[in-house]
């Protein structure tokens, strides 16, 4: 069953998805490593942020993905949270971006291996 | 290159050249052989050398603006000159000299092209015209002509041949049939729109002659009727005071009849007067549930005891536009017709409801209904008289009783509001005369712009409505605030007054045209160059409404519309809240947890939902009193794309968690450093538009920590965003 982008469990159950039911999912899937680098980029996240290719793989998230998500303040949030290693943090922003209606959320959860798991949900308007 | 004539065969070897002057003659001097030598022929006849000729030639072919080309008589080029070079956008000759010049065409012109070289051929001058585009791939299109060029002996040695650039002059004449057809187009619309009306005027013109007979009938029933009233008040009171004093039962029951006479024909004295007032009602939008509860008592006594009446209304029943005069008579001629029709314990029941359009009786046009009925147990018609019903003067009463006005008028109402009357009737069971009344698409709330008065007029608004009793009001509407109005039916009407009148300030368009063409009239006025600006109003169809444009759902308040025609003429920068705010805020009311924050939502929302404009600093909320501990008001200073927001107003516990006071500090937009994303997103608010974003974490050590930041925008005295309101909670649970 499609886990919701609420599940308290999110993160273990799209750990043991694989790529193609990642890619079905609702929602955009990123995975960064322990080093912040783009391991995962699901299709519905390259389809929902209008990057077509995944070319991202490799790169850094903040500095090259989503430079508008790249604050002081993101970063460290992120950053303290990653060596709790159980963080589950969610973001939502309403009419903060060019659409003025439409809404963002993110939520970030530790992957297994000590990296990251970021979820992105959009509703437009 | 710098190339006249580049000939690869000497041609005019001879001293003189007479073939050519011969040619020349013949076409300039068509008078005859007694017409005196044309000036050419003079000139021409001081060479006398070969060299002087082919200088002649070449400095001729140089000068030429034309396109000079030099075809041999295998149709290949062997010549030009440099404006062909350059009209032909060649760099190099050798791209064309030594092709056949059919070639250099496209297939259409080529048949044009070898029939031209032929006749040249055989020493017939001709001209085609033809498109052909440059080597650079431009469009072009030329007038050619083709002439033999002969030698001494007059044999064809090769042909010259000009073309002409004429493509500016063909887009320009192309433009002027398109601007023609476009304007015959409209013309014939507006003409045909102009029949429509006329024939509307024929046909009213006839009706008029018509209903002369009744008009005159009215006027002296109008002018006589007053009297008769004071005769009828006379005869009741009299029997009034007869009453008290007459004990016998044989005269009381004359008295009785006395009475119940005299209220009759007090009756039939105020049937008559609704009749002859008719003619001096004004259309307006008009309450009809509100009519029918004021009037219910007197209703009561047209039926002066002899059945039961119960009116009945729906206390949410919408607005109607019509006569309410006209409402009135009809309600008291149906009343009146069922107590003559019922027996001395009859019932008569009047009902008044609203029919939604899903509801509405087959033979109605989509839209939403005000159904009022006035149903009776009494006698019923029978089927003959059923069919004659609602002809004016046709009554079965006896003489004296009716004036066979009362169906009539219901069915005329009914028509004059867009609607339709229905007659159920059945001998011995009863009938039920039911009106459909046609939903007003404006609400009667007249306009109230007390301060904004001066802001309307000088502009020209067209108007497009297929309903006309909706396109008349609203023009009224739009008259009475100084504005011209131009009025269109239909979308090829409102398409050609664009054509012929152009230059419109605003187009208020219905949304919902009949032809259903709304979207394309939508598509069309997008189209205009400049896209004016526009103002739909939809609601009435299942039609989704158009996209990113103001779209006012109906009934909509004049109010509401003399406030959107400022906004969008831009008298009223930024003061309406848009569509696009208000489902923010639905958005935004999801997701708040916090209590003084859903608060303050819940004040700002309030606000604009009852004024269609933000709030301003000075309306109710938290904004108006010192800022709560975690809010903060940023003033919005300077005009233009990029002011500088500054804190104004600061609350207590937010300047001491950032530990430094933020009063007077200023922030510009990517100002990322000083609160994170706020300036970004209080950038954001000048839009109108109120922001949200929470942060929730749950980092696994039992606690579930929300911080929500609120972002609010607050007009000024000019209805622009002149202030921005900011809110922030923290908020803590146990994590479950």
């Amino acid at each position: 069953m499609t886990p919701s982008f609420e599940a308290p469990d999110l993160a273990r159950r799209v750990e043991a998805m694989n790529e193609q039911q990642r890619d079905a999912l609702p929602f955009g899937v990123i995975r960064l490593d322990a080093g912040g680098v783009v391991r995962i980029y699901s299709r519905t996240e390259a389809a929902l942020s209008g990057r077509k290719r995944r070319p991202t793989i490799g790169l850094d998230f903040f500095a090259e993905v989503a430079p508008c998500m790249a604050s002081p303040e993101m970063r460290g949030r992120v950053e303290a949270a990653k060596t709790r290693g159980s963080v589950d943090v969610e973001i939502g922003w309403i009419g903060d971006f060019a659409d003025a209606e439409g809404e963002i959320r993110i939520r970030v959860m530790s992957a297994a291996d000590g990296g990251l798991w970021l979820f992105m949900h959009r509703d437009a308007a | 290159m710098e190339s006249g004539l580049s000939p690869p065969k000497p041609w005019g070897t001879g001293a003189r050249n007479e073939g050519l002057r011969i040619d020349i003659q013949r076409e300039t001097a068509p008078g005859g052989a007694d017409a005196p030598p044309p000036a050419a022929e003079v000139a021409y006849a001081a060479f006398e050398h070969a060299s002087q000729w082919r200088m002649l030639a070449l400095a001729l072919t140089k000068a030429s603006r034309d396109c000079v080309k030099l075809v041999d008589l295998d149709g290949r080029v062997v010549g030009m000159n440099s404006a062909a070079q350059r009209l032909l956008q060649i760099d190099d000759p050798g791209q064309l000299v030594g092709r056949f010049w059919e070639t250099t065409w496209g297939e259409p012109e080529r048949a044009l092209v070898r029939d031209s070289v032929e006749r040249g051929k055989a020493g017939q001058p001709t001209s085609f015209s033809g498109f052909c585009a440059t080597a650079k791939g431009e469009p072009r299109w030329w007038e050619v002509e083709v002439a033999p060029v002969p030698d001494e002996t007059g044999v064809v040695r090769c042909l010259l041949c000009v073309s002409r650039d004429v493509t500016a002059l063909r887009e320009r004449e192309q433009e002027m049939q398109g601007a023609l057809k476009r304007q015959r187009q409209a013309l014939l619309t507006l003409s045909a729109d102009f029949d429509a009306n006329s024939r509307k005027l024929r046909d009213a013109e006839a009706r008029v002659w018509h209903d002369d007979k009744m008009r005159m009938l009215g006027r002296f029933v109008g002018g006589v009727v007053h009297d008769f009233n004071n005769v009828f008040a006379a005869v009741h009171g009299a029997a009034r005071l007869l009453r008290r004093r007459v004990t016998e039962p044989q005269a009381l029951d004359v008295v009785n009849h006395l009475e119940r006479a005299a209220e009759r024909g007090a009756g039939l004295a105020r049937q008559l007067l609704d009749f002859a007032r008719s003619e001096s009602e004004s259309t307006e939008v008009f309450d009809p549930a509100a009519l029918l509860s004021r009037d219910a008592h007197l209703l009561r006594h047209i039926l002066s005891g002899e059945a039961t009446l119960t009116v009945e209304t729906a206390p949410d029943a919408w607005a109607v536009l019509g006569a309410p005069q006209r409402f009135q008579s009809v309600v008291f001629n149906l009343v009146a017709n069922a107590r003559d029709a019922v027996r001395a314990n009859g019932r008569v029941e009047v009902k008044l409801e609203n029919c939604p359009s899903s509801a509405r009786p087959p033979g109605l046009e989509a839209g939403d209904y005000v159904a009022f009925s006035v149903a009776d147990d009494g006698c019923g018609m029978t089927p003959e008289t059923l069919r004659r019903a609602g002809e004016p003067f046709f009554t079965l009463k006896p003489a004296g009783k009716g004036t066979g006005l009362g169906l009539a008028s219901v069915f005329e109402l009914a028509a004059a509001c867009g609607g339709r009357a229905f007659i159920e009737s059945e001998v011995g069971v009863g009938t039920r005369v039911s009106v459909y009344l046609r939903r007003s698409a404006v609400e009667g709330e007249p306009v109230n712009s007390a301060g904004e008065a001066s802001l309307h007029g000088g502009a020209k608004i067209l108007l497009v409505d297929d309903d006309p009793l909706t396109r008349d009001h609203l023009a009224d509407v739009f008259r009475a605030l100084h504005y011209v109005v131009v009025e269109a039916s239909a979308y090829e009407i409102a398409a050609a007054h664009a054509e012929v009148e152009g230059g419109f300030d605003l187009v208020v368009a219905d949304f919902d045209l009949k032809d259903g063409r709304g979207e394309a009239l939508v598509a069309e006025l997008r189209a205009w160059s400049p896209s004016p600006p526009m103002i739909f109003l939809a609601g009435g169809s299942d039609a989704p409404p158009p996209q990113d444009e103001t779209v006012l759902m109906k009934p909509v308040s004049e109010t509401r519309l003399a406030r959107a025609t400022l906004e969008k003429l831009g008298r009223l920068p930024g003061a309406f809240a848009s569509p696009a705010a208000l489902r923010a805020v639905e958005r935004i009311e999801a997701r708040i947890q916090d209590e003084a924050m859903k608060r303050a939502m819940a004040a700002w929302r309030a606000h604009v939902e009852a004024t269609q404009r933000i709030p301003t600093l000075d309306d109710d909320g938290p904004w108006r009193e010192a800022p709560p501990p975690l809010g903060y008001v940023v003033a919005v200073v300077g005009a233009g794309d990029d002011p500088e927001l500054r804190f104004e107003r600061v609350g207590s516990e937010l300047s001491a968690r950032l530990g430094r006071p933020l009063v007077g500090a200023t922030l510009a937009p990517g100002d990322e450093q000083v609160l994170g994303d706020v300036a970004r997103a209080l950038h954001r608010r000048l839009d109108g538009s109120p922001g949200y974003r929470y942060t929730r974490f749950a980092l696994g050590d039992g606690k579930v920590s929300l911080v929500e930041r609120l972002l609010l925008p607050l007009g000024d005295a000019d209805g622009r965003v002149g202030r921005l309101f900011g809110l922030v909670a923290f908020n803590e649970a146990t994590a479950p």
